[in-house]
């Protein structure tokens, strides 16, 4: 696709992503008790990169997301597999999650939990499947 | 425990042979040697009493009553300690067989993986986890044979010996699941404790069958023995003479004392092993490859022991198959031997190897003359214990069918002997250099231990006993009773026969066919035909047309449904048309996109009225407050119309002629039908009202599984393996456009700088 340099998206598409990505990050992180979790959050953060491939082209999206979007897809799959296989080694099942939870003053509640492991997988899947889809489909040489 | 953690001792060293390989050639056989040890230490120590032995269970999936059970009842011990055993000598064996460091360990390592999986075989008292095992020996055979991966043939044959076993092996799994529904229980030493009987029991007992004949090349299942022959020499003579080809010995030695005395077991499995035995000792001794000669030999023995066992003489059948693996393992080794010595292992071809390597021609001699059953050798001891069994028993036509493959025999013993060790002024001497000490420790050792077992079979007489709880008569000097004159007979048929057949006047006998089509052949017409039969399926539902795909999916996938719902389809649809106005808003938006998508002649604008589909569902989620489904709806049409735009703008603009591939009939019908079925879904299920709804299990669990958005927990927790599941194709779908867009996109930048 011509990917023609458009001053208004470009400056539009620089004050948007940071908050795009702070926000997929929120959801990731609150998913399990609020609307969000890692699908939702790689689906925001995979917009942010469209929004960059739109803008800056698919130089632009390596420069944002710097990793292989194939090792992106490949680390969430093994993390995911991780976050499912501590639980054989607490003697639990398969995809079971350990647990900790603190309260902190102020703060509130603080949770950490292989959960996290798992989302966070599941979120790195999403972005990097859209990245790849972005960079192998959306080529803008011509 | 003990048990479970030698055997996982197997798969520890795996990673390390491979991270020793190159680096530290001198380390690979030691390292791979400890395990075997291990096992053999600890067999001693339960057999001698100085550790509490027991049942090992480990739950692996217990909803489904998957168990690795291990047992360390005497059976179990006198089979690890031959699998054990015989592979130690085989990883020394191997050390100098394989000159190349990192073949060598690659070799080590794939035969620690079959040694895991042939010491659960052994020692497994639960059918799922035998049944684990047993594939475990099936993939490691796979790797073993076809260890010359550059080879044609070793590639073909590794195919046809996992082709044939894992069919068997998977109507064996049928037979055990039935088996165990049967008597209520996975654990064997149960089931034949009390074993069960009816149509289902026989069902299960063939099917049982297949899996054991199969793995232990009976007829008419033997062919892929003989061509497994391509794998290198110690993997042979462990593999498929051994240890592996037993597995299916073993299964019917712990299944006969609960099934033997029916009359099933008593047909099947007697005339299948006199079938075998008759067919692998005719046909042996027609073999020019002394390897191959071997391999016949074995299916006969096989046979030998199927037989016994159809007849419910499982202490004769056990003591045969000790014997066996003492004798067969020394004879494939010495083939190795001469065959690196001397660069052939053709009789007619091999002169004078004898007179170059006296101490391996007399190991070959006692495991030819074990294999003959000639006193005071193993061989003779356990194959007068057979014959004075079916005597016994006054089983005359086994015992003749059995003798005379026993002359056979020692007919092709002394062919072996004479073709690998004699001299033939015909031939020119055969150039043969010195073998290695490391490759003739093994087949001393277990040339020993047949002459030691030979003359004192006590230990043996006595471990096969408590093993499977029958008696049988081992001894070497019987007195004179009909056993030995049997005995006598057979030895002397066998050598007339050999010298019969040695003569100028007899040359070509070997040329001699049956008229039966070899089962190899059926294998390969069976074979050909489910090429040909995939072939022309793939060409009806897969011809190149997008469109005729798309109908193929949409049609299978909501008809399979279909059928069930119209099944059991109670009419009772009592639906508001509408909750709140503002769906009736959304909907007609909804259905005003979708028809747009098929009148609008941009292939753009039709994408863009497919996402204005989505996005009146994303509304309709937020009027039910579903927030996560319309954020996720919403991002998805989003990318999934960019997306879709990337590809569009590489096809002309608008749509041209339809293709001709389908007809607009054939397409409004399937448009049609996806259309009422998922009418009539939604419509089903939300009418119906079960006692109690998932959905409200699922919020009642979720503060348990810790979290207050029940969608996510539904997603991480409650479904999490679906997730799994999910995110595991979309690496796959990305993986996919990577590899078909990448290609193209390098071509053309190639075709571009040229």
């Amino acid at each position: 696709m011509r990917i023609r340099f458009s001053p208004l998206l470009a400056i539009g598409t620089q004050t948007m992503v940071p908050t795009l990505m702070l926000f997929s990050v929120y959801l990731l992180v609150v998913g399990h008790d609020v609307p969000g979790g890692g699908f939702a959050g790689g689906l925001i953060a995979s917009s942010a990169l469209l929004l960059v491939f739109l803008a800056f082209g698919s130089g632009g999206v390596r420069r944002a997301f710097p990793i292989n979007p194939e090792t992106a897809m490949g680390v969430g799959l093994i993390l995911a597999l991780l976050a499912g296989s501590i639980g054989l080694v607490f003697g639990n099942t398969f995809l079971t999650y350990t647990y900790a939870q603190w309260t902190v003053p102020v703060i509130g509640d603080i949770k950490v939990s292989t959960l996290l492991l798992f989302d966070v997988g599941v979120y790195l899947v999403v972005i990097g499947l859209v990245a790849t889809a972005i960079l192998n489909l959306g080529s803008d040489r011509r | 425990m003990l048990l479970t953690l030698s055997i996982a001792a197997y798969i520890v060293v795996i990673p390390i042979l491979w991270a020793v390989s190159v680096r530290f050639p001198r380390a690979i056989v030691p390292i791979a040697a400890v395990p075997y040890v291990l096992q053999l230490m600890l067999v001693s120590a339960l057999t001698l009493g100085w550790l509490p032995g027991g049942y090992e269970a480990i739950e692996w999936i217990p909803s489904l009553g998957v168990t690795i059970g291990l047992s360390t009842d005497p059976f179990a011990l006198l089979l690890t300690a031959v699998v054990s055993g015989i592979g130690l000598l085989i990883v020394v064996y191997a050390g100098g067989y394989f000159e190349d460091p990192s073949k060598r360990s690659r070799f080590l390592a794939h035969m620690s993986l079959f040694t895991a999986g042939m010491a659960g075989v052994v020692a497994s008292d639960e059918l799922l986890g035998l049944f684990v095992f047993w594939e475990i020996t099936t993939v490691a055979s796979y790797l073993l044979i076809g260890f010359d991966d550059e080879k044609d043939e070793a590639r073909s044959a590794a195919l046809q010996a996992i082709l044939v076993t894992t069919a068997g092996g998977l109507a064996m799994l049928a037979g055990f699941v039935l088996l165990a529904m049967a008597s209520g229980t996975t654990r064997i030493s149960a089931i034949v404790a009390d074993p069960p009987s009816g149509t289902m029991v026989s069902v299960a007992l063939v099917l049982v069958f297949l899996g054991a004949f199969t793995k232990s090349a009976q007829f008419p299942f033997h062919f892929w023995l003989p061509n497994a022959m391509s794998a290198p020499t110690p993997a042979s003579a462990y593999l498929h003479s051994a240890t592996m080809v037993k597995a299916g010995i073993v299964l019917l030695l712990l299944l006969a004392p609960g099934f033997a005395s029916t009359a099933l077991w008593t047909w099947v499995v007697t005339s299948v092993g006199l079938i075998t035995m008759a067919l692998g000792a005719t046909v042996a001794l027609k073999q020019r490859d002394l390897k191959l000669l071997l391999a016949y030999g074995t299916v006969s023995q096989l046979g030998f022991m199927t037989a016994l066992i159809g007849l419910g003489f499982t202490a004769a059948g056990l003591s045969v198959l000790v014997g066996h693996s003492l004798f067969k393992a020394a004879l494939f080794l010495i083939v190795g031997i001469v065959d690196k010595a001397s660069g052939t292992r053709r009789i007619g071809e091999l002169s004078g190897v004898g007179a170059r390597m006296p101490v391996v021609a007399a190991a070959g001699a006692i495991a030819a003359g074990s294999m003959a059953g000639i006193p005071p050798l193993l061989g003779f001891v356990t194959k007068e214990a057979a014959f004075d069994t079916l005597i016994a028993a006054e089983d005359w036509f086994a015992l003749a069918i059995v003798a005379t493959a026993s002359a056979f025999t020692v007919a092709y013993a002394a062919r072996w002997w004479f073709g690998a060790f004699g001299s033939d002024t015909r031939i020119v001497p055969s150039e043969v250099a010195r073998p290695k000490v490391a490759m003739a420790v093994a087949p001393i050792v277990l040339g020993l231990l047949t002459v030691a077992l030979g003359i004192n079979p006590q230990p043996l007489a006595g471990a096969v006993k408590e093993a499977v709880g029958q008696s049988v008569k081992l001894v070497l000097w019987p007195g004179l009773t009909p056993a030995l004159a049997v005995s006598s007979l057979v030895l002397v048929g066998g050598v007339s026969l050999f010298f019969v057949l040695s003569m100028e006047a007899a040359q070509g006998w070997q040329r001699w066919r049956s008229g039966v089509p070899a089962m190899a052949d059926v294998y390969a017409a069976g074979l050909s035909g489910l090429g040909r039969t995939a072939r022309a399926v793939t060409g009806v539902v897969q011809n190149g047309s997008l469109p005729v795909y798309l109908a193929v999916i949409v049609v299978s996938v909501l008809g399979v449904p279909a059928v069930t719902w119209l099944v059991a389809w109670q009419p009772s649809f009592s639906l508001p048309i509408w909750n709140r106005p503002s769906e009736i808003l959304l909907a007609l938006v909804a259905v005003a996109g979708a028809i747009a998508a098929t009148r609008v002649q941009r292939r753009m604008a039709a994408a863009l009225m497919i996402g204005v589909v989505g996005y009146a569902v994303a509304g309709i989620y937020v009027i039910f407050s579903a927030p996560d489904l319309a954020l996720t709806q919403l991002l998805i049409e989003t990318l999934t119309v960019a997306l879709f735009a990337f590809v569009l703008v590489k096809l002309p603009r608008r749509f041209g002629a339809l293709p001709r591939s389908i007809t607009p009939r054939a397409r409004i019908a399937v448009a049609v039908f996806a259309g009422a079925v998922v009418t009539f879904a939604a419509l089903a299920t939300s009418t119906v009202t079960p006692d109690r709804l998932i959905a409200e299990e699922y919020i009642a669990e979720a503060p348990a599984a810790g979290g207050k958005n029940v969608v996510n927990v539904v997603l991480t927790n409650f479904r999490a393996l679906d997730t799994l599941g999910e995110i595991t194709v979309l690496v796959a779908a990305g993986l996919g456009i990577v590899a078909l867009i990448r290609p193209a996109t390098l071509r053309r930048d190639r075709s571009g700088a040229s």
